[in-house]
């Protein structure tokens, strides 16, 4: 992917990272006829709509994805960091394992890469997002677990990055809840149209957002169920 | 001779909206002698439920203690000692808040930019973000500039939407102070209201040129002028934030920023350049506009393209059937016979080339004047 031109764009920056699981499970058929990873490729496509709606967000916020499972089995970047201007919606395909620890390490690199470059760049940024999507248990040996739990947890203790898991489907909150210090939320019947649109709306109140502001975020009423 | 002062502040449509206060407090002394100039530019933390209350004691306070503090530096001269009665000086604010509103400031936390100057020079104290800026016209014969003869930035932490307050327990970690020598213009701003002002940082000329000419020719209805560039959907669309600007200025200052409109509006090859940065908000720093890509806004957009390319394609077609048919031979002849006694008609080119200009430059002087 071409680098981004930050020259023709010097707006801050507000950096989101989505790590998605497209394992084997999330090929089960809901009550709807669609499979999760097909709805949740449609909230993908939701998140692009509304964006493309919010000015602001459009030339502020920052885009990058790395899936679990999936064709490659071993988490990658499947989408390197780009503006939400630039950003064009993909369909994740769903099998495999759910190595959700490699998942969260991938994106910890990708986001402390990030934020050196737009350092260099001269480009001010708000704390970077990360957005966790599962369905089931992580597959990772229970050591690799744990480092990327303690990883994770300083991370946010150290203000790096804002984590939001959610678990859909029969997700193991607890086990998600060991990952981060941020509770995890369960996903209402599998609602990521809405969990997106909820998502854009955020990520365009943070990147409006100026010192000492308190963003008052969108409810998470229309998406979510359980708060642990 | 005094300074000429204009200052405003503004609420954001982030506190109009909701009818909250706005929590932005600038405060402005001058000395009996209109020798010395003080002033306290204050932006409360927009979490803190009594910022606004914080931010104008701390103004208040700051504006009147910097002028108590001028009769000490014109009976000592200026010295480093200027720096220790700063940083007390802080303290005692701090001191104050806890007096007037309890052991527990942290609700009334503030951004602090506070000057103290006179011709000769002066000083900034800095808490925070906002921003304070030195300014000069140089190369008055030969292509005078907007330059930056001392700037003190503001001060975030890694994230652009944190910044420092005076009421932290670490607050002594970031203050700075900056001395300024030979003050002829000093421009001071919140972080909203640099939005508008500054570009990367910068002082951003084309937007405060046209504010300096505006100040020099009425400068009685300054002040609104201010509100009027600060309070206006482009600049609400700018910064949702409360926005303070205060401009201490010479009047000698004025005329020479006037000096750089004139030659702007003298040489033919900026006319346009200058129409379109001739009048506020037009010439602050516009957001990016793109074509609509989604929904009814993009289906109308591609259709009526469709529309014009159609309409264009039709016209072309129509002509070519009347040309084939000869329907345009007699006018043809016409026109041939016109040129062939016209020779010399040329076609007209106007060159448009770029004004230059000069680059800024921020420098801090080492001692206090």
């Amino acid at each position: 992917m071409a680098a981004i031109d930050y020259a023709s764009n010097t707006a801050q920056r507000t950096p989101c990272m989505l790590v998605l699981d497209a394992s084997g499970s999330m090929s089960t058929k809901e009550k709807n006829g669609f499979t999760r990873i097909q709805m949740l490729n449609q909230g993908i496509t939701a998140f692009h709509a509304a964006l493309m709606a919010d000015e602001i967000a459009l030339s502020r916020v920052q885009v990058a994805m790395v899936n679990v499972g999936g064709p490659t089995e071993e988490p990658e970047l499947v989408l390197d960091w780009t503006d939400a201007e630039l950003f064009q919606p993909f369909e994740l395909v769903a099998c495999h394992s759910t190595p959700l620890a490699k998942g969260v390490c991938v994106a910890l690199d990708a986001i402390e890469e990030q934020k050196t470059k737009l350092r260099s760049a001269g480009i001010a940024y708000t704390r970077p997002w990360m957005l966790i999507i599962t369905d089931g248990e992580p597959t990772d040996e229970p050591n690799e677990w744990t480092k990327a739990c303690q990883r994770l947890q300083d991370a946010e203790r150290e203000h790096k990055v804002q984590v939001y898991p959610v678990g859909i489907g029969e997700a193991d909150l607890i086990r998600l809840a060991e990952l981060s210090q941020t509770n995890p939320m369960r996903m209402d019947n599998i609602r990521f149209r809405e969990l997106f649109v909820w998502l854009s709306a955020s990520l365009g109140q943070i990147s409006r957002s100026a010192p000492g502001d308190k963003v008052q975020l969108p409810s998470t009423d229309p998406w979510a169920a359980v708060k642990l | 001779m005094s300074f000429l002062v204009w200052h405003s502040t503004t609420t954001g449509p982030s506190h109009s909206s909701n009818n909250s206060p706005c929590q932005d407090a600038c405060t402005i002394a001058t000395s009996a002698d209109g020798i010395w100039t003080s002033v306290a530019v204050c932006d409360g933390c927009g979490s803190k439920t009594n910022a606004d209350i914080g931010a104008h004691f701390a103004s208040d306070f700051l504006a009147s203690s910097l002028l108590e503090l001028a009769k000490d530096v014109e009976r000592k001269g200026p010295g480093e000692w200027v720096i220790d009665r700063s940083v007390v000086l802080l303290s005692k604010l701090r001191e104050k808040l806890r007096d007037t509103f309890g052991d527990d400031i942290t609700e009334y936390a503030a951004t602090i930019v506070a000057a103290l100057v006179s011709q000769s020079g002066g000083f900034i104290i800095h808490v925070g973000d906002g921003v304070a800026s030195s300014l000069a016209i140089e190369g008055e014969h030969d292509n005078p500039a907007l330059d930056v003869l001392t700037q003190s930035d503001p001060e975030n932490g890694e994230y652009i939407n944190q910044t420092f307050y005076l009421t932290e327990p670490n607050w002594i970690h970031h203050v700075r102070i900056t001395a300024l020598s030979n003050v002829e213009c000093l421009v001071v701003c919140t972080d909203g209201a640099q939005t508008l002002f500054y570009e990367s940082n910068k002082p951003y000329d084309r937007a405060l040129l046209p504010v300096f000419q505006a100040l020099r020719e009425n400068p009685t209805d300054g002040n609104a002028f201010l509100q009027s560039v600060m309070s206006n959907p482009e600049a609400d669309a700018r910064s949702s934030d409360d926005k303070t600007v205060a401009i201490i200025a010479r009047s000698g200052f004025l005329e020479a920023a006037a000096g750089i409109t004139h030659a702007l509006k003298e040489d033919k090859n900026a006319q346009a350049l200058h129409r379109a940065d001739a009048v506020l908000p037009a010439n602050i720093p516009r957001l990016r506009r793109r074509p609509p890509q989604t929904g009814k806004a993009a289906k109308r957009f591609s259709l009526l393209w469709c529309a014009v390319a159609l309409t264009i394609l039709w016209a072309s077609f129509l002509v070519f059937l009347l040309y084939s048919r000869g329907y345009f031979d007699d006018d043809i002849a016409l026109v041939r016979g016109h040129l062939s006694t016209n020779a010399e008609i040329k076609p007209e080119v106007q060159k448009m080339d770029r004004m230059p200009r000069k680059s800024h430059s921020t420098s801090n002087t080492s001692k206090l004047y």
